[in-house]
């Protein structure tokens, strides 16, 4: 272990390496801000470049890109309430109100902070727990993913308060467009209009593209004015004070790593998950829960932490096993393969200096990006005290930009205009849309695991019950509807 | 007078054949001149980045710009298992610019049980790359050590499979055509979500996934290799035996359908310049850079000729009826 950390560090030490660290990070800076993109479309287009080169090279850009891209997401979900990736939509919540009342800088620090500490967080665990990777692996089948995602499913009603029903409407209408598509379960084709072109369901990235960014952006066009809606020209707060903030609550920022690290080592399910959980877990547990939404750092904190842990426990079985943790980790697999090198428990064991130079790629890639967030963010919360007029037609071109270069499919674009306006209108009704996002990404996962659970148990549903994990988990869920009903019912 | 009419006749004569050796001399000259200069040749994928396909065309689009000197750039068209890419290919310029790497028999029984744009038969066969074989795995904690041991069993044996796919197929079939008592657990991800199962104790048997898939996680352990579905021995699993060594009867088509990586161009692609394609795509499977590679990540490269591959395809058309009934539930759309 010793032999191959050097064997990484000293790979550091080449001046080519450092560049392709750099780049890697700049480059998940952009694809992390630019709303939609993200990781996995960043390291899906960097693949094919990096065909030929030297694997430890490699895994320093790939690692550079996972980084920064969870950090640079939350800059767009602070200061326009445009996260970058739906992993970042979480921290929106407290993060634009934040900036609304003009303290968008801080904000930025709080996020850089949490995240940079998060991952260093979830990477330490990473460490600690690759020798029992695999017992934690194989004890989450069908079942419990199931009974996991189904929890995740109940709390979409907490994220809602004060406008539960909203919210699980939001969260039913994104579990139907999640039934879009070909199910490998009953082999049929559901929604598809006799159409190829939803054969694999809605897409992805225009569909988040649509739903969070333009949308907000037609939204700003129709208000005018700029994002800050207070009247005072100086940006207030400093992202120093952000940083300082983190410490403040530690506890809090521990738990929260906590709930993202194991989010993230349950292959399947990602990084929304993580970052909207945590959240949920920090009103659920924290005094003057009515704070948060308003404008409370420790939204912030918990968003982030909770969304940087989830890549180091990614990592782990990935790198352990060869189950990817999480979509960025399919794409990664992919990489390692094209590269001669075989995923899988053989990893860790014959190629240890490849999977160190990926763990301190992430580790120096979020410092770095963090430490571009702080100094930066002063400068960039500067940009929402901008006219909209100036910002958002740049904004809107670079959207469509970006969604076109992923396919370059013009139905993509159309989906664009469509979500957009969809998006437009649910906010203006009010309902939130992170839930119909939580409700799309997690519909898929509910069902297909419920099936499979249920043709590994010949069809009897006690393999729910029969199994610990899911047993717990579903009395968790049990517990989560009953407990507010008692606590209403108790106060009459 | 004579020799004048003469001279005329010969004059004639002498510049006609100038013209028609001309003639045959630019036909020629256009029939080899591809590909032009200056022009690249677009590689499709039917798959993404970094998978099976997607590696394998690559190291042969690089091989093949070093034969051809001229660039080969891939264009990923992942979706719809393989359908939107194949639809992209068939719907080319047949300018022998656009050529692509599908998945067999994956599209065939595709086109056979469901409505689709393309018809396989009418593409162009340049030729096979690869094989991947299957093999049949168990958890390495169950008492099965044979395939009797199968028969034996007193329910009917879990399998996981993706769902739609060669691999899911490949699973049916042979199932089937091995005669234990079956039930299939669809709708995993991936090959290796479906080994983890299998792992994890979620289901019995599986041969979703390639034999080197299957081989990495025998040799920690993790699962136990029955037999391999394919005529000989497995060099990656040289003490486990193949399925003919089991002295059982199996119809010949099941050996057809291990996944094949072919590559094909558009119907309607000129002959001679198909003639072109086929002959540097053999030079491809015999540069030693390119085996040499394959050998490292056991690619399974096994080369066949686009004749060949013509006629593997009908022989699979062929067979489909008989095991279509199988095959139809999963593919039902």
């Amino acid at each position: 272990m010793y032999e191959a950390t050097m064997l990484a560090l000293a790979a550091l030490t080449e001046p080519i390496v450092i560049m392709y660290l750099v780049v890697g990070t700049t480059i998940g800076l952009i694809f992390g801000a630019i709303p939609g993109l993200g990781g996995v479309v960043a390291l899906t287009l960097v693949l094919p470049f990096t065909f030929g080169m030297n694997a430890v090279h490699a895994m320093y850009l790939y690692s550079g890109i996972m980084g920064s891209v969870t950090f640079a997401g939350s800059i767009g979900a602070i200061l326009l309430n445009t996260p970058g990736t739906a992993h970042n939509a979480a921290t929106a919540f407290d993060g634009y109100p934040m900036t609304q009342a003009g303290h968008g800088a801080k904000a930025l620090g709080i996020s850089a902070t949490a995240s940079g500490f998060g991952a260093l967080f979830g990477v330490l665990v990473l460490v600690l727990l690759i020798p029992v990777v695999r017992k934690i692996v194989l004890s989450f089948g069908p079942p419990e993913t199931f009974s996991l995602v189904l929890f995740g499913l109940v709390t979409v009603a907490f994220a809602s308060r004060g406008n539960m029903i909203k919210g699980l409407a939001a969260g039913g209408v994104g579990i139907l467009f999640s039934l879009i598509g070909y199910s490998a379960v009953s082999a049929s084709l559901r929604f598809t209009f006799e159409s190829d072109y939803l054969w694999d369901g809605v897409p992805l990235v225009p569909f988040l593209v649509g739903l969070f960014a333009v949308s907000e952006l037609i939204r700003y066009m129709i208000k005018g004015g700029s994002v800050v809606t207070t009247q005072k020209i100086e940006a207030r707060g400093s992202a120093w004070e952000g940083f300082v903030e983190v410490f403040r609550h530690k506890l809090l920022f521990v738990r929260a790593c906590t709930v993202g690290t194991i989010i993230g080592i349950i292959p399947g399910v990602g990084a929304t998950v993580a970052n909207f959980l945590a959240y949920t877990m920090a009103v659920q547990t924290c005094k003057n829960p009515e704070n948060f939404g308003k404008g409370d750092p420790r939204g912030i904190i918990a968003a982030e932490a909770g969304n940087d842990a989830k890549d180091g426990g990614a990592l782990l079985p990935t790198l352990g096993f060869g189950i990817p943790g999480s979509a960025e980790m399919v794409v990664l697999m992919g990489a390692f393969i094209l590269h001669g090198l075989a995923p899988g428990p053989m990893l860790i064991r014959d190629h240890l200096d490849i999977v160190m130079a990926i763990i301190l790629g992430l580790v120096l890639s979020n410092i770095i990006a963090s430490t571009l967030g702080l100094l930066g963010a002063n400068l960039l919360a500067k940009l929402t005290f901008i006219k909209v007029s100036y910002l958002i037609p740049i904004l809107m071109a670079l959207c469509f930009l970006a969604v076109y270069a992923i396919r370059g499919d013009p139905m993509d674009l159309a989906q664009l205009v469509v979500w957009g306006f969809f998006g437009y209108g649910t906010t203006a009704f009010g309902y939130p849309k992170v839930c119909l996002v939580i409700g799309y990404v997690l519909g898929a996962l509910v069902e297909d695991n419920f099936h499979i659970a249920l043709m590994i148990g010949y069809g009897s549903p006690s393999v729910f019950f029969t199994r610990p994990i899911s047993l717990v988990l579903l009395i968790g869920v049990f517990l989560c509807i009953a407990i507010p009903i008692v606590r209403n019912w108790r106060k009459k | 007078m004579k020799n004048r009419s003469l001279t005329t006749l010969l004059t004639i004569v002498l510049l006609g054949s100038i013209f028609v050796v001309q003639l045959f001399m630019a036909t020629y000259a256009q029939a080899v001149e591809f590909p032009k200069k200056g022009k690249r040749i677009k590689w499709v994928v039917t798959h993404s980045p970094g998978g099976g396909y997607d590696t394998c065309s690559r190291k042969a689009a690089l091989t093949m710009q070093k034969i051809l000197n001229t660039t080969v750039t891939i264009k990923n068209v992942p979706g719809a298992g393989g359908r939107v890419g194949v639809n992209e290919i068939y719907r080319s310029k047949p300018d022998g610019y656009t050529i692509g790497m599908i998945a067999f028999p994956g599209m065939m029984i595709t086109q056979l049980v469901s409505k689709t744009r393309f018809d396989l038969y009418k593409l162009k066969y340049i030729g096979r790359l690869a094989i991947q074989g299957y093999c049949l795995s168990v958890n390495p904690k169950s008492p099965f050590k044979s395939l009797q041991d199968l028969r034996n069993a007193k329910k009917p044996l879990r399998c996981s499979i993706t769902g739609g796919g060669t691999g899911t197929i490949f699973n049916i079939v042979a199932s089937d055509a091995l005669k234990f008592p079956h039930t299939m657990v669809s709708g995993f991800k991936g090959s290796v979500e479906a080994i983890i199962a299998l792992m994890a104790g979620d289901v019995d048997y599986t041969m979703t996934g390639s034999i080197v898939t299957h081989a990495r996680y025998a040799n920690s352990g993790d699962i136990r290799v029955l037999f391999t579905a394919t005529k000989k021995r497995h060099p990656a699993l040289p003490n486990v035996p193949a399925v003919t060594e089991l002295g059982i009867p199996l119809p010949e088509y099941l050996f057809n359908m291990n996944l094949q990586r072919v590559v094909v161009a558009p119907p309607g692609t000129p002959d001679e310049i198909v003639a072109i394609l086929r002959k540097v795509l053999k030079q491809v499977a015999e540069d030693k850079e390119f085996v040499d590679w394959g050998e490292k990540v056991h690619a399974g490269l096994d080369y066949a000729s686009g004749e060949e591959m013509l006629q593997v395809v009908n022989n699979m058309g062929e067979d489909m009826p008989k095991f279509r009934h199988l095959v139809e539930p999963f593919f039902k759309q």
